[in-house]
């Protein structure tokens, strides 16, 4: 039988503030670099909050599975990684009409004069296909390898390092044209 | 790094500092975690419960005539060997966690088949939920998905089907099917617990035999648990049975479910578990080849597709499938166990060794080892006298112009060499991933590029002389490789930095005996994508590109890849049975799925045949007599054909199968894109001789 003292209720809130307490941990350990990737992936400071948050979610869900703990970091960068790209496509079909809304103004503007080069460089990465600014970020923010970053987005090194390639090509060449927008 | 390069490195670290920052997680994160953990927490609480609640309340065991499928001697996990852990897999609609030496049968596509075919043999016409002569045959409208036993009845039988299964005496046993017959209002699953052995339905309803019975909805059917338990069934097999049910949980997000490949034959679930690409499971069937080594065939199943292999060699080839997380296999009963161990000094992580059902009575044990970071890693067997020669560690490096370069190559010869490069502070890794690691002939080099020099690393004989000549014949370098030791069999890595200006040019190698052999490279910008097919599915166009290290990958408008991962895996595999992989893309356009699938093919394919599932029943055949599904392009390395085909909206089961040109089968492989329940299994697929 189970008794006054020892009843489910009691243990249930014990186990979870324990179990709670340490995923809090690993939240103010690695929140912050989930917040900063997804914010580079997205450009967009409310649903990064949003990506590292359902990020650890997801992952905290699955993390009684992992039988290598450590490998939390990687899951959880791919995890940031996948959620953002599913902001992306979610946004596709509205960029897509903003796009084709906007694409005579886009045209018709002209670069502020005191445009930075930083500033450029910015709107460039942003003009990238999200896969490849994800792998350009990964690459030169993160710091990662190209086994990481194919890790992180789920793909072979081979693809990885053509995302990265085509990506930087890609920069090179609009900041060389001015075609940023 | 070139100035642009820092250019953006600097930026990306200045915008990260503008990210907002999340000192402590907020309170919607807090709520949904310990909902989640409310609700684990809550299960084994309940469960506890349950188990009290069985003692006090007592069992109404089931007894019925007990004829041995298999004998209890034959039990695997009476010899110690093997180690019982908890199995979670993920089957269909539901996360099941049971104790590895129990047995744990997928039966869904196989029994939807059975069904569909008895239900029009019985009842004609195409039968329906609502029709009552469905209802009257055995099973009564049930379509069992999952079984959960203590004991091995092989695959394809369970008690919804057959009214004689013979349940033994010391048997307990959980079935999951499909209620297509119900007749209450079922419950939500979570709202089914405590369960007490004993308790019956309320209309008294048995469809499987006599019993226990829960009938709860899922998020796509309603459906029922069976449970019968032998007389002679042990207390902690009781509360094993128990526990599977209480904690059996539906899976969260039905679309993501791990659906896999669904051959149409039933499978042990041996192992399951989640990596980064969710849930997985690996599921055991007799091998349905026709080769004189045919035995079983082991794959990984998960939302995304299958891969896997079969009719096991062992121990010549101890590892059979090390393309991912897990890594798993067969070896040899002479192994005291497997290791996966990490190249880069990292501590092993053992394999668990898993072994065959008593129905499979083959020589040899299956092992699965799981490996999340991804850290480069091979398997070995344990406790060999002599054990595989796969074991192998060379370093080789030295100066270009002020630059250090070294090469780290270990593994064996072959696709699961690992190597690492550095050149200046550029450091890569390129371990176990595709065919990009592959050492499997003498002189084939593979080229790195960076700022500073390019290199090769490659494999030439012991004693033998390297040097490379630019495209115009000026430039030539010579005597820049290093040789350390016996490599592999009389041959040694060789690391060799050249310039790093985009050219090409042609590397020799001399042996002592002045035998000289030229190997054409090229590297830098020369390199092209080859566009070997484009096509517009539905609007959206798409293009298959032909890029470096023999891969195939779809991309989209904007030349961005969108699915990669095809073909050199499995083209330079040794040992792989596939001979191929299965890819999709969804376009993702009005909310519709859009599919092209495309792959890779063995050049000693000759046909393939495959089957569609569905109401769709298209079979297509690659090759002779149907150039719209073989494409004209194909690669002159390896003589391998490229295929693709597109695929209307909806989902779709499929199984490809690929034979030789005398109609042997090659091996096949099976998909899923958008599996729904009841789709239907894929007919099987044959092949007609060529004249």
């Amino acid at each position: 039988m189970v008794g006054p003292g020892t009843g489910p209720r009691e243990a249930e809130v014990e186990a979870s503030d324990l179990a709670l307490g340490s995923l809090e941990e690993l939240y103010v350990r690695h929140a912050p670099e989930c917040v900063r990737l997804a914010f580079l992936l997205t450009s967009d400071r409310a649903a990064a909050e949003d990506i590292a948050q359902d990020a650890f979610i997801k992952v905290a869900g699955r993390f009684r599975h992992l039988r290598r703990p450590e490998a939390f970091e990687a899951y959880l960068r791919r995890t940031v990684v996948n959620l953002s790209m599913s902001h992306h496509r979610r946004n596709r079909t509205e960029r897509r009409s903003l796009a084709r809304e906007g694409a005579g103004r886009q045209i018709a503007s002209v670069e502020p004069p005191d445009l930075t080069d930083r500033d450029e460089l910015r709107a460039a990465l942003r003009a990238l296909p999200p896969r490849q600014r994800a792998a350009v970020v990964l690459r030169y923010y993160g710091d990662l390898t190209e086994f990481q970053v194919a890790e992180s987005l789920g793909c072979s090194v081979t693809a990885a390092r053509s995302l990265v390639f085509r990506g930087m090509e890609a920069l090179r060449l609009r900041i060389a044209r001015g075609d940023h927008a | 790094m070139n100035e642009l390069e820092d250019r953006l490195t600097r930026l990306l670290e200045e915008d990260a500092q503008t990210a907002p920052l999340v000192p402590e997680p907020p309170a919607r994160l807090r709520t949904k975690v310990r909902r989640r953990q409310f609700g684990t927490v809550a299960v084994s609480a309940l469960t506890v419960l349950a188990i009290v609640g069985v003692s006090v309340a007592g069992l109404r065991t089931i007894q019925r005539e007990a004829p041995a499928p298999i004998p209890a001697d034959l039990d695997p996990y009476s010899t110690g060997r093997y180690p019982i852990f908890e199995r979670t897999a993920t089957i269909e609609a539901f996360t099941i966690f049971s104790p590895s030496n129990w047995y744990l049968v997928n039966q869904a596509a196989w029994a939807r088949h059975f069904t569909a075919d008895r239900d029009r043999e019985l009842c004609g016409g195409s039968p329906t939920g609502e029709d009552s002569c469905v209802f009257s045959t055995p099973g009564g409208g049930t379509v069992p998905l999952i079984t959960l036993s203590n004991v091995d009845h092989g695959l394809r039988t369970s008690p919804c089907l057959d009214n004689e299964y013979p349940v033994r005496s010391d048997e307990a046993i959980m079935t999951i099917a499909i209620d297509r017959a119900f007749t209450q209002q079922p419950e939500p699953l979570n709202e089914q617990r405590p369960l007490e052995f004993g308790t019956t339905t309320s209309d008294a309803r048995e469809p499987c035999g006599p019993g226990t019975y829960r009938f709860f909805s899922g998020p796509d059917a309603y459906y029922l648990a069976y449970f019968a338990i032998g007389q002679d069934v042990s207390s902690s097999d009781r509360e094993a049975l128990a526990e599977a049910f209480e904690t059996m949980r539906e899976v969260p997000d039905f679309s993501t479910r791990v659906s896999g490949a669904a051959p149409a034959s039933p499978a042990y679930v041996i192992a399951g578990g989640t990596n980064a690409a969710g849930d997985w499971r690996l599921e055991l069937r007799p091998s349905d080849s026709q080769g004189p080594d045919k035995n079983v065939d082991l794959g990984f199943v998960n939302g995304e597709g299958t891969r896997g292999t079969g009719d096991f060699t062992v121990p010549s080839v101890p590892i059979e499938d090390s393309r991912g997380d897990p890594t798993f296999g067969a070896v040899t009963k002479e192994a005291t166990g497997v290791q996966l161990q990490p190249e880069g000094g990292e501590p092993s992580m053992p394999a668990t060794l898993v072994p065959l059902p008593p129905s499979m009575p083959f020589d040899f044990d299956l092992f699965f080892a799981e490996n999340p970071s991804g850290a480069p890693a091979r398997a070995v067997p344990l406790g060999l006298q002599e054990p595989t020669p796969s074991a192998s560690f060379i370093s080789v490096g030295g100066n270009f112009e002020d630059a250090r370069f070294s090469a780290e190559v270990s593994g064996p010869l072959d696709a699961k060499a690992c190597i690492r490069i550095q050149m200046g502070t550029d450091r890569q890794t390129d371990c176990q991933n595709s065919g990009a690691t592959l050492l499997d002939e003498l002189g084939n080099f593979r080229v790195w590029t960076s700022d500073q020099m390019t290199l090769f690393v490659g494999v030439i004989p012991l004693d033998a002389a390297l040097a490379f000549t630019g495209e115009d014949g000026t430039s030539r370098y010579e005597n820049s490789c290093s040789f350390e030791a016996d490599f592999w069999q009389g041959t040694t890595v060789c690391a060799m930095a050249v310039p790093p200006t985009p050219t090409s040019g042609t590397i020799e190698v001399t042996t002592k005996d002045g035998e000289t052999t030229r190997y054409p490279v090229s590297w830098g910008s020369r390199f092209e994508p080859v566009r070997v097919a484009t096509g517009t599915t539905n609007g959206t166009p798409w293009a298959l590109d032909y890029v470096e290290d023999r891969q195939l990958v779809l991309v989209d408008p904007s030349d961005e890849i969108v699915f990669d991962g095809i073909g050199p895996t499995l083209m330079s595999s040794l040992s792989a049975d596939n001979p191929m992989i299965i890819s999709e893309y969804d376009f993702g356009i009005h909310g519709e799925p859009r599919y092209v699938i495309y792959g890779v093919s063995r050049a000693d394919v000759d046909e393939l045949v495959i089957g569609l599932a569905g109401d769709s029943q298209i079979d297509l055949q690659r090759g002779r007599g149907d150039p719209s599904f073989h494409t004209p392009g194909s690669d002159p390395e390896t003589s391998a054909g490229v295929w693709w085909l597109e695929l209307p909206p909806g989902p779709v089961v499929a199984s490809i199968t690929a034979f030789d040109a005398h109609c042997n089968r090659l091996g096949r492989a099976a998909m899923s894109l958008q599996a729904a329940v009841g789709v239907g299994i894929p007919p099987p697929v044959t092949c007609q001789p060529a004249n």
